[in-house]
């Protein structure tokens, strides 16, 4: 007891007190588990909501999160230390009706930064509904191990970014065969010119092309032409695609919990992300079809794990 | 002034929220949605090709770069391109294809499927080519199935399936005319339509094809020319994201020439032959890539073969097949997939001078065929038939195959199979009679014939060598018929009659290499010997182990000589032989045949249109040979065909 000096307990008082007002920046007394969090989902539809159930499980229970299902009805006169904002609907009305911190989730790494362009001042961060280019050209690389083209089929309104794509798939030996389809170009004639010239097909988002209207004679065309097609999501494998990567509305809703986490703890933004968990998915019939030698979908995953790890 | 400065911001304003709104758009341009959105299943096992390193049988694909380099024009000429098939013609509309069969106009050993749909039909038991409602262009590929396979494909089944696959509703959109114009009397045109949508897709095909037949040799008049209009309509309907609608519509019709001027009752006439068929297939994709289809198709042919002024002397027919399968994939774990099902068709036959009453065959199946991957090296395939024809007894035909993967390109496969082929009801029922003038009965069978009985036991070996751009595909086998069902002699004026005559077996190897060099040039060849024998003297031919050419050779060779020229060039070689049911003055001897393709292509704009100008000359060489008998004699034959899509 004779340890306690005054002036030990002084400094320590004081010590607290100034990590106090550092927790309290912003609004008094707010700490770490009373952050008020309102997520705003873009649509009800399943993914979302999926999203939000898990992002609930995964914060703490003292922590006051609100899930607003529908973006229209988003009140910015509410008082928040946070939005999720879910998808690229929700998280543009946030941003342009709200100050309060963002993190953007669930939407395209390029409509975010379109939203950073036109919103610079506000304060945000995203986690990235794609996934990394050279994540995909490790699965590419994976289940083709002797393709030496990989063909990309893009509209303008697509905004691929070829640059970095194709240094990716550079890194791994695969040569880049893009094929840009012009307004007014036969997509079935863009698709056998770049078929033709590539042993896979890798699908990017852009609605003008795969869209559920067009899949099914994509997929039928692919498969004429021997040539795999490397999908975006699950639903892309299950109609016909080779394989896939993704991060599920799971995955990414953990992420997001550690983020939101954090910025309890620090009132800070980390920088956008592409999702860091991610799972594979492969059609073993499509492989059997085209005569590709498969793996499972685990020993996929295992392998791009350590493929990462070594980089 | 103030008012105007307010009106100048009101247009600020409002420009500002069009342009943000545009702003908006063009982000929702790039949403989450294509990532999240569902597709519908595409792929379905039963519309896939097996792959061939898997398939329990030794396969050839012919696709469509082999069907537009080889210049065929007609169906029955692309089995050239198959190792040990046989493709010649009775008549120049009455094609001939056979494989390891008899050399006659009946394929009887073999099964024919176009789209799953049996074309094999009665009276006779053959494949009415000519009146196939069907356009070569229409053709996505076909799998020739090499040895039994009653196992998956039913009955006829046992010496090998040619299973055609049409091009799918939604192959092409927009529109496609072309017309060909040849010596020999060619003259085609065709028009297609083609549309898709979200739900729904359909093509439609109208089709002339007409050409003179073979010269006559000897003989003043050979009767053999046919006009052939065609029509085919094939819709795809996808109510939902599961469910797949396939109705295909087809209608041929016109004249063959029949008859010659050799003295027979038979003069030069003109048949008219009409055929339709309509058929509606239901595919229900289920959980786990598993899968329901259930089938329905109808056929209706009709020959009109009547001999002015003789009216005794019309030889007509009509037929008519229904059929129903029910067919349900299922893979039972990650290793195994089972399919199974049963079938039920009704043939009828109406046809006065070829028996004595109108006849109706039922006929019912049941089938499960199961691919085991014991380990990724060895892949089992077990499969049976049940066949309760009412023709015929209760047969069953297994098939067992055992696959071996020494590399993920290399294969051997070991199989055996036994199956049955009932008797045709022309086989067992015919009484092929006419009155006066003629007053003779051609056949009278007296019935009672046991089915036919393959067991076939074969190795397969398959290479594929990526780094040298190729493939190898090498079968061995041996086949032992029983109870092979043969005409007999019709001898002291008594009628023919159908017995089971003899015993026979079938040894041999078919080979197969695929060279590709660069994006654009290609060599495959195929090589076939085989031998056949029995103790049976036939009444024509004489020995049977002469009855199918010893060797055969052939080969496609494809490439693009320039910016949007390709060129093309087929070797087709036949060892001599004697047709089966053919005396010695109708021999063939060795023949062999040049074929060539030269094509320019011109792009008309982005959007697809574009117009091709083909040049082909069949029997390059110019050094006639003959087909089946020898009043078929094949001189060169060049055409000129124009298409356009637009």
């Amino acid at each position: 007891m004779l340890l306690l000096r005054p002036q030990w307990l002084f400094k320590r008082l004081a010590q607290l007190s100034i990590w106090l007002c550092a927790l309290g920046a912003g609004s008094a007394f707010a700490i770490a588990p009373n952050l008020q969090v309102l997520v705003v989902l873009s649509s009800n539809a399943a993914p979302y909501q999926t999203f939000a159930n898990t992002l609930i499980q995964n914060l703490p229970s003292t922590m006051r999160v609100v899930v607003q299902t529908q973006s229209d009805s988003y009140d910015a006169t509410q008082k928040n230390d946070l939005i999720v904002g879910v998808g690229v609907k929700a998280s543009q009305l946030i941003v342009a009706k709200s100050n309060t911190p963002l993190l953007a989730v669930m939407l395209p790494k390029r409509s975010y930064e379109a939203l950073l362009k036109d919103y610079s001042g506000k304060e945000m961060s995203a986690i990235y509904m794609d996934q990394p280019w050279e994540r995909q050209a490790d699965l590419i690389r994976l289940v083709s191990p002797n393709a030496n083209k990989v063909g990309v089929l893009y509209s303008v309104s697509s905004h691929l970014d070829t640059a970095n794509l194709s240094r990716a798939l550079s890194r791994r030996g695969l040569g880049f065969y893009p094929q840009l389809l012009n307004a007014g170009d036969a997509l079935f004639v863009g698709l056998d010119t770049v078929l033709d010239s590539s042993d896979v097909l890798l699908a990017i988002p852009d609605s003008d092309i795969y869209s559920s209207n067009n899949i099914r004679n994509i997929l039928l065309t692919t498969y004429r032409h021997g040539v795999p097609l490397i999908g975006l999501s699950q639903a892309y494998v299950n109609a016909g695609a080779l394989c896939a990567v993704f991060s599920t509305p799971e995955q990414i809703a953990a992420q997001a919990s550690t983020l939101v986490s954090r910025f309890a703890q620090t009132h800070q933004l980390p920088a956008p992300q592409y999702p860091s968990a991610f799972s594979v998915a492969v059609n073993q019939e499509v492989a059997r079809t085209l005569s590709v030698p498969m793996q499972s979908a685990d020993m996929l995953k295992m392998q791009m794990d350590s493929a990462r790890g070594e980089r | 002034m103030a008012t105007l400065t307010s009106q100048y911001y009101c247009c600020f304003v409002i420009t500002g929220t069009l342009l943000m709104a545009h702003d908006v758009y063009a982000l929702d341009d790039v949403s989450e949605s294509a990532f999240l959105q569902d597709f519908p299943v595409v792929l379905s096992a039963s519309r896939m090709s097996q792959p061939l390193a898997e398939a329990p049988n030794a396969m050839t694909v012919i696709d469509r770069a082999m069907i537009v380099a080889s210049g065929f024009r007609t169906i029955p000429d692309l089995f050239r391109m198959v190792p040990g098939m046989y493709v010649s013609a009775f008549s120049g509309n009455r094609p001939i294809v056979s494989y390891h069969g008899t050399t006659d106009d009946s394929a009887r050993r073999m099964q024919v499927l176009v789209d799953g749909r049996s074309v094999f039909m009665p009276p006779l038991g053959a494949v009415a080519w000519e009146d196939l409602p069907l356009q070569i262009d229409d053709i996505e590929r076909i799998e020739v199935i090499r040895g039994p396979a009653a196992a998956t494909f039913g009955g006829n089944s046992t010496q090998g399936v040619i299973n055609i696959i049409t091009r799918d509703a939604g192959a092409y959109s927009g529109y496609k005319a072309s017309a060909t114009k040849g010596n020999g009397g060619v003259a085609d045109a065709s028009f297609s339509f083609g549309k898709r949508s979200e739900k729904l897709d359909y093509r439609l095909s109208l089709g002339y094809r007409h050409d003179d037949g073979y010269a006559a040799n000897q003989y003043d008049i050979n009767n053999d020319g046919y006009k052939t209009r065609l029509l085919n309509l094939r819709a795809n309907y996808r109510p939902n994201d599961v469910d797949n609608l396939d109705f295909q519509v087809g209608y041929n019709e016109g004249t063959r020439g029949d008859g010659t001027n050799n003295g027979s009752p038979n003069t030069p006439h003109d048949k008219h032959n009409h055929e339709y068929f309509t058929q509606l297939t239901w595919l229900r994709s289920l959980d786990n890539g598993n899968e329901l289809k259930l089938q329905y198709y109808h056929i209706y042919q009709n020959v009109l073969n009547t001999l002015e002024p003789y009216q005794p002397l019309s030889d007509n027919y009509t037929n008519t097949r229904d059929d129903i399968e029910l067919q349900h994939t299922v893979h039972t774990s990650l290793t195994n997939r089972l399919v199974w099902g049963g079938s039920l068709r009704r043939d009828w036959t109406h046809a006065p001078n070829k028996f004595s009453g109108d006849q109706t065959v039922m006929q019912g199946t049941l089938f499960a065929n199961d691919e085991w991957r014991i380990t990724p090296k060895w892949l089992l395939n077990t499969g049976a038939m049940l066949e309760d024809g009412s023709i015929g007894t209760l047969n069953l035909s297994p098939r067992i195959a055992l696959i071996y993967k020494l590399t993920p390109q290399q294969s051997f496969r070991i199989g055996v199979s036994k199956a049955y082929r009932n008797p045709s009801v022309y086989e067992e029922r015919s009484n092929y009679q006419f009155g006066p003038p003629v007053n003779y009965t051609f056949y009278l069978s007296t019935g009672g014939l046991r089915p036919e009985m393959i067991v076939s036991r074969e190795v397969g070996y398959l290479g594929d060598f990526p780094k040298y751009g190729w493939t190898i595909d090498a079968r061995l086998y041996q086949d032992t018929i029983k109870d092979v069902i043969y005409e007999t002699d019709d001898a002291g004026g008594v009628p023919k009659d159908f017995k089971n005559l003899f015993d026979a077996s079938h040894h041999g190897l078919e080979l197969t290499s695929k060279h590709r060099w660069g994006e654009a040039s290609w060599l495959m060849v195929n090589y076939t010997f085989q031998t056949m024998h029995s103790n049976v003297q036939l009444p024509y031919a004489g020995s049977y182990s002469d009855t199918m050419p010893k060797q055969m050779v052939s080969a496609l060779y494809a490439t693009k000589i320039a910016n949007n020229i390709d060129f093309s060039l087929g070797y087709y070689q036949q060892g001599a032989m004697a047709v089966i049911d053919q005396g010695t003055k109708d021999r063939q001897p060795f023949t062999r045949r040049v074929d060539i393709r030269v094509a320019k292509q011109f792009k008309i704009d982005n959007a697809g249109h574009h117009a091709e100008v083909a040049l082909v000359v069949q029997g390059l060489s110019g050094a006639g040979y003959n087909d089946y008998i020898i009043q078929n004699q094949f001189n060169r034959r060049a055409f000129i065909t124009t298409s356009v899509a637009f």
